[in-house]
């Protein structure tokens, strides 16, 4: 129950847009949307565990910096990764290093369980720092700008709306949960009684976003074909930054960027 | 509108409706649930294109591409049955002024927001997730997001079910200032308590209009006695 708890948690720290104006959120959208590109660029095509180290180092140094929340993204990633990633360590084959039972962890498992987690705590920590210190109407216009198809950018955004609507309905479900079977915890019960509601409950919420898209359509969402033209602009120094860490990691991963990710 | 019919697949939800609106009527939809009283309110905000017979809304014929015009959009809003769907931002304030940014001018858009979040005495929760708010403070949020860009024609799908006696009477009360100020509104219930400010009544049973008449008949017609919906 805490595990799950704590996944709610950090899906909901990635869906609020910190009100109070940080440094960050006064950086463009669009500057900020091309800087998350470039690092999800690196964290696709750098293998180098140390370079992908030292990129998720300057992504915690950022947010240590301006946007501290952040790291209450992170709390979801054992959930997502672990269950790969545990796996990975024993069936990747490979030189033996300890063994357990009957399984057999191998330094390559290690190794591509490592990458794994690096890489998904980049992704987290790049993409919260973004959503966190942008409203989503301005992330929103400047994937338009970027020339995103609209209904890629509709689906995007009802599938976010989606993950954070449904997170909520199983916490209140929890609580639900709870409130009827204190000082029994243990009862399993109570999942097997829950289980079907649950899916009940997803596949009312997923009815529900044709109406969502009613009611934004009602109020004027993706009308015309970008009317109000935005001024672009674009923040050199901060993008600099990030190219400038580009080109570090890229030295430092060495060899062929287009080898296979692992 | 003439003979409207509205299918969901191949299930009949609305069938040979015809009828007129004229502006400044407070018109109750009234019907058992089901009775396809919301596919019908879709119809009128020209966010669904009937399946059979043809209606015009603001004097243009509803299509497809109506349903995406922005001057018809500026002129209708809709205030859903379920407040988390109509309310999809990450904040309250966000949500109130989704419409006048989009809408409206943005020079503008501030200010509208603020004043209709004022009138639903909602300002205070602005900062706050849609989510986290009670049952009645996101059903006035959900009205504020729709008042907020000051729509002529305002439908009302179930705006009380789930109300206290409080939320009704504060609803009531801006049922009456709205109409005050002239603007059309069309308002579906299955609850035949409140309707003192209709003008007009329709009520609809398996997708069809089985009265439309004044309002006082509703409380002597034993035809409507009959049809169990007094
Ligand atoms: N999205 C949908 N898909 C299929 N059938 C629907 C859908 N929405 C409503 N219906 C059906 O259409 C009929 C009318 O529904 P509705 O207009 O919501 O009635 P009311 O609002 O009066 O309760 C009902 O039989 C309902 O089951
Ligand atoms: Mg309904």
């Amino acid at each position: 129950m805490k595990f799950v708890n704590a996944t709610l948690k950090s899906i909901k720290a990635i869906e609020k847009v910190d009100t109070s104006r940080s440094l960050l959120s006064r950086v463009n959208p669009e500057t900020k949307l091309l800087s998350l590109i470039i690092v999800l660029f690196l964290m696709i095509f750098l293998h180098s565990l140390f370079a992908l180290l030292l990129l998720l180092l300057f992504l915690v140094v950022e947010a240590l910096l301006f946007e501290r929340g952040v790291f209450a993204a992170w709390l979801f990633v054992p959930l997502f990764t672990g269950m790969i990633a545990i796996p990975a360590i024993f069936m990747v084959p490979g030189e033996p290093i300890f063994h357990f039972y009957f399984l057999t962890a191998t330094y390559e498992g290690l190794r591509a369980a490592a990458l794994l987690i690096i890489r998904t705590l980049i992704a987290v920590t790049a993409v919260t720092l973004l959503t966190k210190t942008t409203r989503w109407e301005d992330v929103i216009a400047s994937l338009e700008l970027i020339r995103l198809p609209r209904v890629f950018i509709l689906i995007l955004f009802l599938t976010f709306r989606y993950i954070f609507f449904f997170a909520r309905i199983i916490e209140s479900t929890l609580l639900s949960i709870k409130s009827r079977v204190i000082g029994k915890e243990k009862s399993t019960s109570t999942w097997k009684l829950y289980a079907p509601l649950i899916g009940n409950l997803f596949v009312k919420s997923y009815e529900m976003q044709e109406k969502v898209y009613m009611s934004m359509l009602s109020r004027g969402f993706m009308l015309t074909e970008s009317e109000k033209k935005r001024d672009v602009h674009i923040t050199w120094s901060y993008l600099a930054v990030f190219f400038a860490l580009a080109i570090v990691l890229v030295g430092i991963n060495g060899g062929a960027l287009w080898q296979l990710p692992l | 509108m003439t003979n409207v019919g509205y299918s969901y697949d191949d299930h009949v939800a609305l069938k040979n409706v015809t009828m007129q609106i004229e502006k400044g009527e407070v018109v109750y939809l009234i019907g058992e649930n089901g009775a396809g009283k919301s596919t019908l309110l879709m119809i009128l905000a020209a966010l669904y294109v009937p399946t059979t017979g043809t209606a015009k809304i603001f004097g243009k014929k509803l299509t497809e591409k109506l349903t995406k015009d922005v001057e018809i959009r500026k002129k209708i809003g809709v205030v859903f049955q379920d407040p988390d769907v109509q309310l999809f931002s990450p904040t309250v304030y966000d949500d109130v002024a989704f419409a006048p940014r989009h809408l409206g001018d943005d020079a503008n858009a501030e200010k509208m927001a603020e004043t209709a979040m004022r009138r639903m005495n909602i300002w205070h929760l602005r900062d706050r997730h849609p989510y986290e708010l009670s049952e009645g403070e996101k059903k006035r949020a959900s009205v504020a997001t729709v008042l907020s860009y000051e729509p002529e024609f305002i439908l009302f799908d179930e705006p009380t079910a789930n109300m206290d006696v409080k939320g009704r009477h504060e609803f009531a009360r801006l049922l009456h200032e709205l109409k005050e100020e002239g603007k059309t509104m069309v308002i579906a219930t299955h609850l035949l308590g409140d309707i003192k400010e209709a003008t007009r009544v329709l009520v609809m049973q398996s997708g069809e209009v089985v009265y439309d008449g004044a309002p006082d008949v509703i409380e002597n017609d034993s035809k409507l006695k009959s049809l169990g919906l007094l």
